[in-house]
């Protein structure tokens, strides 16, 4: 089949997204939904709340820390295949669990095999969706992100229900039934074949330009391309290099510290704002009302987000909308410890979950901005992969602050500072950028006597000068293919 | 159980003394108490309480030129069980709680319903089934093992305090292994059906696009 000339950005792209849109349920809501088995576990096994809460932990980490082998398994075998093995791996996790004789057989099955079988779901149906959409690319992971948000929404009272008609054997049985979807989640997911899908400057080169550069990157992708058969060795290190080259990127690494930094400063505060909220003298009804505009907000922040951003006013700021979004969450969480009564709250699980939902969508949308969308499942991969150890580390360094120094502010503050910190850091790089981009150009309209003798220099010059890309970064790496002209 | 001598009193405040005071009742319910003591200023009654009996509200009225009224309730704290039933499987186990806010029983005792009569569950007798866990004052666990559909039915659980005994219910229901297994065994035959048809779905379309192509090819060659 001839390869594409740009993605769909619709016909069977919205099936990708209802796809990604179930797998988004079935992985983050049912996570989310795991805590209400925390109190049937606790009498069940007569262990105290932090031996049980260690289980949200685990998956939620191994979830995370897999994600790039979940995305290596999509990329060499199949997206297919791996979500159904992901969707198999969950099933099996969560049936197991319905079995448990102890708290340490449910770390295993429901918090080590449930979370690598999320893991091996959730970045390759998110890099999908990136294949089949452009134009309308943020409005679609709006829509498929916002399956968190539903999904929590719709699951929790239905977990409820069904530990009371079942209890907790029963309802995670079912559960199991219910995540056995993500296969169907799997076949739906048709792989595409772009002709962007090659490592250059994608889609803005003439056809008859580089046919030497083609030509080689055909060839690397036929030998990178679905193969139990010839599984060479000397393929293998040479895939796995020309996949993982974005890592060495300089807009890469920017991305993925600010990305550490922002995991660091939002994990914290969907786990202290009811206790905070309680602190400050706040009803229990008021505070599970404060979490549930948080969810609702973050849904509507989504959507919301992610049309305005495919606006094409927007579209060329989109970076800058993901900086802004992170800088207000960031400076929402330096204003909490002076808002000290509910009808100040309020506005303030409002704008904060605006802003989680308006980020969360743009992530994928920036990286692939920053990767192109042939690295984007296995760069997802390793964003993802990145929110791990701050979702690990830092509740529980947060909770240490909040023991020691006796308020909440300290840890709220912390966390403000890291996601204005990773908003500031993105904001810095852009800047650096432009200002070596004018430069540049500076440098190339001075040299134009030397354009003989610099042939491939110039070229690679004149080559950034005219085209506004983000991919700069590109060229000194493929300098050796822009031969002929 | 041992009985608790409570002496309750009640006394005018000193800017009512110069109230004559034609009568002082004291009544619980609609029933007078007949032998009150009196001091200088003040009507007292004592009581003997034990096993519930005698809880209630006490009412002291002092009638003179005005009347006032004071009321005494003594009663034993509510123990709360759970309204919706414990649900278990057969041949696992099931953990009933109850619990005492605020005051601290002297003892707890569990009864299991047999027919209409209340059993008491004696857990040296039978190690094996019923575990009781007293490790906590306010906090009372009833563990039992081994469950079978004879288990199934109300259990009460009977706080003992000094003024009497207060009682929690609970429901336990044992379900046999195929109850939730019908709607697990629905939704994967829903999974199994749907993900051939999708994948068939590809596979037609996509032959489908071929045949297209090489027509077009065989035109364009013509």
């Amino acid at each position: 089949m001839a390869p594409r000339a740009s993605p769909p950005d619709g016909g069977w792209g919205w099936m990708i997204v209802a796809g990604c849109f179930l797998v988004t349920i079935c992985t983050r809501a049912v996570t989310r939904c795991i805590s209400i088995f925390f109190v049937e576990f606790q009498a069940y096994f007569g262990q105290d709340y932090a031996r049980t809460a260690w289980i949200h932990s685990i998956v939620d980490c191994a979830t995370m820390l897999c994600a790039p082998l979940g995305s290596f398994i999509s990329n060499h075998v199949s997206c297919q295949v791996g979500i159904m093995l992901g969707g198999l791996l969950s099933s099996t996790g969560l049936i197991l669990s319905s079995f448990a004789t102890s708290l340490e057989h449910l770390y295993l099955s429901l918090g080590v095999l449930t979370g690598l079988g999320f893991a091996l779901c959730y970045s390759p149906a998110i890099a999908m969706v990136g294949k089949y959409f452009n134009k309308r690319k943020a409005l679609a992971y709006g829509i498929a992100m916002s399956g968190s948000g539903i999904g929590t929404f719709i699951l929790a009272p239905v977990v409820q229900l069904l530990i009371e008609q079942f209890s907790w054997r029963g309802a995670l049985l079912i559960l199991g039934g219910f995540v056995l979807n993500l296969c169907v989640c799997g076949a739906l997911m048709r792989p595409i074949a772009l002709e962007e899908d090659r490592k250059t400057v994608p889609g803005l080169l003439e056809k008859d330009y580089v046919p030497e550069a083609q030509k080689q990157d055909l060839k690397r992708m036929s030998l990178c391309s679905p193969l139990i058969k010839t599984w060479s060795h000397e393929c293998l290190c040479y895939c796995s290099w020309k996949e993982y080259d974005f890592l060495l990127m300089p807009g890469f690494m920017v991305l993925a510290v600010s990305v550490l930094f922002m995991a660091y400063g939002c994990s914290p505060l969907f786990v202290y704002l009811v206790p905070y909220a309680l602190s400050v003298g706040v009803s229990h009804h008021q505070a599970a009302f404060l979490m549930s505009i948080l969810g609702v907000i973050d849904i509507i922040g989504n959507i919301t987000f992610g049309w305005l951003t495919d606006r094409r006013c927007l579209k060329k700021h989109r970076y800058f909308c993901y900086l802004f979004a992170v800088g207000m969450d960031g400076l929402c969480c330096l204003f909490l410890p002076v808002l000290q009564n509910f009808p100040l709250l309020v506005p303030f699980s409002f704008t904060f979950g605006y802003f989680d939902g308006a980020y969360v969508t743009l992530i994928p949308v920036v990286t692939a901005d920053v990767v192109g969308t042939s690295s984007l499942s296995s760069a997802l991969g390793v964003v993802y992969f990145l929110h791990a150890i701050p979702y690990l580390v830092s509740p529980p360094v947060a909770g240490w602050l909040v023991d020691t120094t006796g308020s909440y502010t300290a840890s709220f503050l912390l966390c403000g500072f890291s996601m204005i910190f990773s908003s500031v850091l993105l904001c810095f790089a852009r800047l650096a950028k432009k200002m070596k981009r004018t430069h540049l150009k500076s440098l190339s309209t001075d040299t134009h006597s030397k354009q003989h003798i610099w042939t491939n220099g110039a070229i690679a010059y004149s080559v950034t000068g005219e085209l506004d890309q983000k991919d700069a970064e590109f060229l000194p790496v493929d300098t050796n293919s822009y031969s002929n002209r | 159980g041992s009985a608790v001598k409570i002496e309750l009193s009640c006394r005018l405040a000193d800017k009512y003394s110069y109230m004559k005071i034609l009568q002082v009742t004291w009544k619980r319910g609609n029933e007078t108490i007949k032998h009150i003591n009196k001091t200088e200023n003040s009507w007292g009654i004592q009581l003997t309480i034990s096993e519930n009996r005698k809880l209630g509200s006490y009412t002291c009225t002092v009638t003179g030129e005005e009347e006032f009224s004071v009321a005494f309730h003594l009663q034993v704290p509510q123990i709360e069980g759970r309204e919706k039933p414990v649900i278990s499987y057969e041949g696992d186990s099931a953990i009933l709680i109850c619990k005492s806010h605020s005051y601290t029983p002297i003892a707890w005792t569990w009864y299991m319903t047999n027919g209409s009569e209340q059993i008491a569950i004696n857990d040296s007798l039978m190690l094996d089934k019923y575990i009781i866990d007293r490790t906590d004052a306010n906090v009372t666990h009833l563990k039992i093992l081994k469950l079978t559909k004879e288990d199934d039915g109300a259990y009460w659980c009977e706080a003992a305090y000094e003024l009497g005994k207060s009682k929690g219910k609970l429901k336990l229901k044992i379900l046999s292994l195929m109850v939730p297994l019908k709607p697990f065994l629905a939704i994967v035959a829903e999974v199994v059906i749907l993900v051939p048809l999708i994948l068939l779905f590809e596979f037609y379309s996509k032959k489908k696009r071929a045949e297209d192509e090489k027509e077009f090819d065989q035109i364009e060659q013509l």
